[in-house]
């Protein structure tokens, strides 16, 4: 009875006070609100777990054995005590690397194992990480390292299939769950999921069209009409957007599905989170990666309401690393984006997905040497983001974080609730710790609830942010950043298409179609190839027809975005003209001539423009074939005359 | 006839839509100039980088009026730099007057408008009277230079 089990939990806990402090901490509680999956993932990683055997070996006792095989390949570091004695310092053991592994059966057998895993990402974007670290680790020199990744990834692959092959066998009639799972607190049953029985047989969501051809199997794509904050079945489905027509009552929420993928071990969480970042960032589709999560959650992918807590985690992780990649990369967007940032982990987290520790654990699964690669990138990014804010936290006074939690909880939660919250986020040292805490607890509340510790958890990281340092040194609060300059630039410089050609001073239109032409390519996969590398087309094209997305003048504020909220007008100068990429294209790439480097400020009362425009008026009337040092040193001599009118 | 170095000001420069066959001849013959404004054109005679000119019609209707030769107009596609909506911001209320694309086919030192292609010297060679005309307009942004005729039989 989940009711009576409710009530003596709460009065066991009344009855052993003197313990409530070891039971208030982070790692209790998480303990305490295991999920049956989390607790099998724990067991899954003992290493001291039975094989099953009739003669039972640990897992300690077979890689004892194997090192007692591998004993002459080790490399040990002893120091000498005042004693005489030698003390052991430091030792690895070199893994053996079997001849066979190097022979030709075994490369073929490799990259047999990656095609596999090409084919198996192909249809499934959860094993795309996967995929990635493979690549990532073929990629390494042979050595330890190589060895690690390339199991890992075997290791990792076997474990999902596991996972996907046990989602397969339930009935896919029905797509719910097998099993009873335990989400903190709350104990869902498969008749609470999925109460409502879909008769309507003609619509997309049904099993039926779920399987049907291919040009009918996109789920969930009927028109869509806002139904606004009123509808009152809105505890069912947070986003607000419902069916036009057919409408059916969601069999799972979003708040369901987070916590399902919640309820995974962190390691496939990581998978999950990864797999939608790619697919919000229309590298995979949408629909795989739907069907991936209704497959790994155990839903199914034909629930109703499956397609849209998948969009909400897929775009929620996507905005939150897209926000993570911008702070650490100093990018000033992420003024703008900060406050939706803040709702997504809020979302996450109180979806109780840890969402910085899934990125930490995986970071640290493919191991520190492996940081560097591309697919690790987002995680990176949000890890950083963590561990910056946990700076900030502890740079500020006792006082200010109290003032700052009492503050957001008042507003946010209300007098009662408050008071916890504050208790624990302003004793933090690891805000972002307690945040994840925070967000599970309430991941046991319910909508109305839930939805104000979403806003409180977001609210809080927008005030974590880290400081923007500018070229100068100049720290900037993200919030403080005005966006004047730039609003002004938006509204009037016409956003340039990214297409430039060797030849043309300005982005031509219809870029597209030319980079077709000259690379004999199709045009969406031109457009998806510099999606993915922007530098492609210059190589393809030998540098005539360059891609580049970004506007000269924010390439300047990005690199001094203290002059954002300049009370000045000013213009941002090329110090080597523009003239020179239609007059000598030979000479200067477009991507040389808008480097933030060749950029200057010159505020528009000074009036210096006008006769820097003058010099080099003269310079080319005068030099109808300079070379392209010839340029750089008149570039050079224009700035001595000119530079105390630069912004510095 | 006193002839001048004339350089108008100098503001904007030539678009991607300018055919010019060859940037590197002195001076640019251009088969269509595309104006692309940089800052306010204050004056009635502007010059884009390089050697594009542009007028305005009422400045052409007094050339034509005193009968000033070597000069010859066209119709111009003028548009706005991308950082010309600061310049906006300054000159709010105000509009652009109509510009028109003034050619110089005449021959310096002897017509009243002319071009040369000499070292140092700014390209645009006008007459006495020329400069008198002009001087009826806003032509405060330009640069006048006293011409040497001696420096025409030095290129020939």
């Amino acid at each position: 009875m989940p009711d009576d089990k409710v009530k003596d939990t709460g009065d066991h806990l009344t009855s052993v006070e003197p313990l409530r402090p070891a039971l208030d901490t982070a790692d209790t509680q998480q303990a305490r609100n295991a999920s049956a999956s989390e607790l099998e993932a724990v067991r899954k990683a003992n290493p001291d777990a039975s094989d099953g055997s009739a003669t039972p070996r640990n897992r300690t006792a077979i890689y004892a054995a194997a090192l007692m095989a591998a004993q002459d390949k080790s490399i040990e570091l002893f120091d000498r005590e005042a004693s005489g004695q030698e003390k052991l310092v430091a030792a690895r053991v070199m893994p053996e690397v079997s001849r066979a592994l190097l022979g030709k059966e075994n490369l073929e057998q490799q990259s047999k194992t990656v095609e596999e895993l090409t084919k198996q990402a192909k249809e499934n974007p959860v094993y795309e990480p996967i995929l990635a670290l493979r690549k990532h680790a073929d990629g390494l020199d042979p050595g330890q390292q190589k060895d690690m990744l390339i199991q890992l990834s075997k290791v990792q692959t076997d474990e999902l299939k596991d996972l996907f092959r046990q989602a397969e066998k339930k009935p896919v009639d029905q797509g719910q769950p097998s099993k009873e799972i335990t989400i903190a607190r709350h104990n869902y049953s498969p008749n609470d999921v999925l109460a409502y029985n879909n008769q309507q047989k003609d619509i997309a969501t049904d099993t039926t069209n779920a399987r049907a051809p291919k040009s009918n199997q996109e789920l969930d794509n009927r028109p869509m009409y806002n139904l606004g904050l009123e509808q009152k079945e809105a505890s069912l489905f947070s986003t607000g957007v419902g069916y036009l027509e057919g409408y059916k009552k969601p069999e799972i929420t979003t708040q369901v599905l987070f916590e399902r993928v919640a309820a995974l071990p962190l390691h496939h969480q990581a998978l999950v989170l990864s797999a939608g970042i790619q697919a919000y960032r229309q590298e995979l589709d949408h629909q795989q990666y739907r069907i991936a999560v209704g497959q790994i959650t155990g839903v199914g992918e034909s629930v109703v309401g499956m397609a849209q807590g998948a969009d909400s985690l897929g775009k929620s992780i996507c905005e939150a690393a897209q926000f993570s990649k911008d702070i650490v990369e100093n990018n000033p967007r992420a003024g703008d984006t900060a406050e939706a940032a803040g709702q997504s982990f809020g979302k996450l987290l109180v979806g109780g997905i840890r969402v910085f520790d899934a990125a930490d654990h995986y970071l640290g699964s493919v191991g520190a040497a492996s940081y560097e690669g591309d697919h690790t990138k987002a995680f990176r990014d949000i890890s950083e983001l963590g561990q910056q804010m946990n700076q900030k936290w502890q740079s500020m006074s006792p006082e200010e974080k109290t003032r700052l939690t009492t503050r957001l909880a008042m507003d946010n939660l209300g007098p009662i609730a408050a008071a916890g919250a504050v208790n624990k986020l302003a004793k933090s040292m690891d805000v972002v710790g307690a945040l994840q805490d925070l967000g599970k607890t309430a991941s046991t509340f319910g909508g109305r609830e839930r939805d104000k510790y979403q806003r409180f958890i977001g609210e809080i990281i927008e005030q974590c942010e880290p400081e923007a340092v500018t070229n100068t040194g100049h720290r900037l609060k993200w919030r403080d950043v005005s966006k004047t300059a730039e609003q002004a630039a938006d509204e009037n410089i016409s956003r340039m298409s990214p297409w430039f050609e060797k030849g043309k001073k300005m982005a031509i239109e219809s870029g597209s179609k030319r980079a077709a032409e000259l690379t004999g390519l199709p045009e969406e996969q031109i457009k998806k190839l510099v999606k993915e590398d922007p530098r492609a087309l210059e190589r393809m094209t030998n540098g005539q027809m360059i891609y580049m997305e970004k506007v000269y003048r924010e390439t300047y504020l990005t690199a001094h975005p203290e002059y954002r909220n300049y009370p000045k007008p000013f213009e941002v100068h090329h110090r080597i003209p523009q003239d020179v990429l239609e007059r000598h294209p030979q000479l200067f790439s477009h991507r040389e001539i808008h480097d933030a480097s060749n950029l200057v400020g010159i505020p528009y009362d000074t009036k210096t423009h006008a006769p820097i425009k003058d010099l080099w008026r003269d310079y080319f009337r005068d030099n109808n074939m300079p070379s392209r040092q010839d340029i750089i040193d008149f570039a050079n001599k224009v700035d001595e005359a000119n530079k105390r009118h630069y912004l510095p | 006839m006193k002839f001048f170095q004339f350089s108008p000001q100098c503001a904007g420069t030539t678009g991607d839509e300018t055919i010019c066959p060859d940037w590197s001849a002195r001076p640019v013959i251009l088969h269509k100039l595309q104006f692309e404004l940089e800052s306010w054109p204050e004056d009635d005679l502007i010059e884009a980088t390089i050697q594009g000119y542009a007028g305005t019609t009422t400045l052409a209707d007094a050339i034509n009026l005193a009968g000033l030769t070597g000069v010859t107009f066209d119709r111009l596609d003028m548009i706005k730099g991308d950082q010309f909506w600061l310049w906006e911001n300054e000159h709010q209320g105000e509009t652009i007057p109509e510009y028109l694309w003034f050619k110089f086919p005449g021959i310096a030192g002897k017509d009243d408008f002319g071009q040369v292609a000499i070292k140092g010297i700014f390209d645009l060679i006008v007459s006495e009277k020329t400069l008198a005309v002009l001087k009826q307009f806003k032509i405060e942004n330009c640069r006048i230079k006293d011409f040497d005729p001696s420096l025409l039989v030095a290129q020939s």
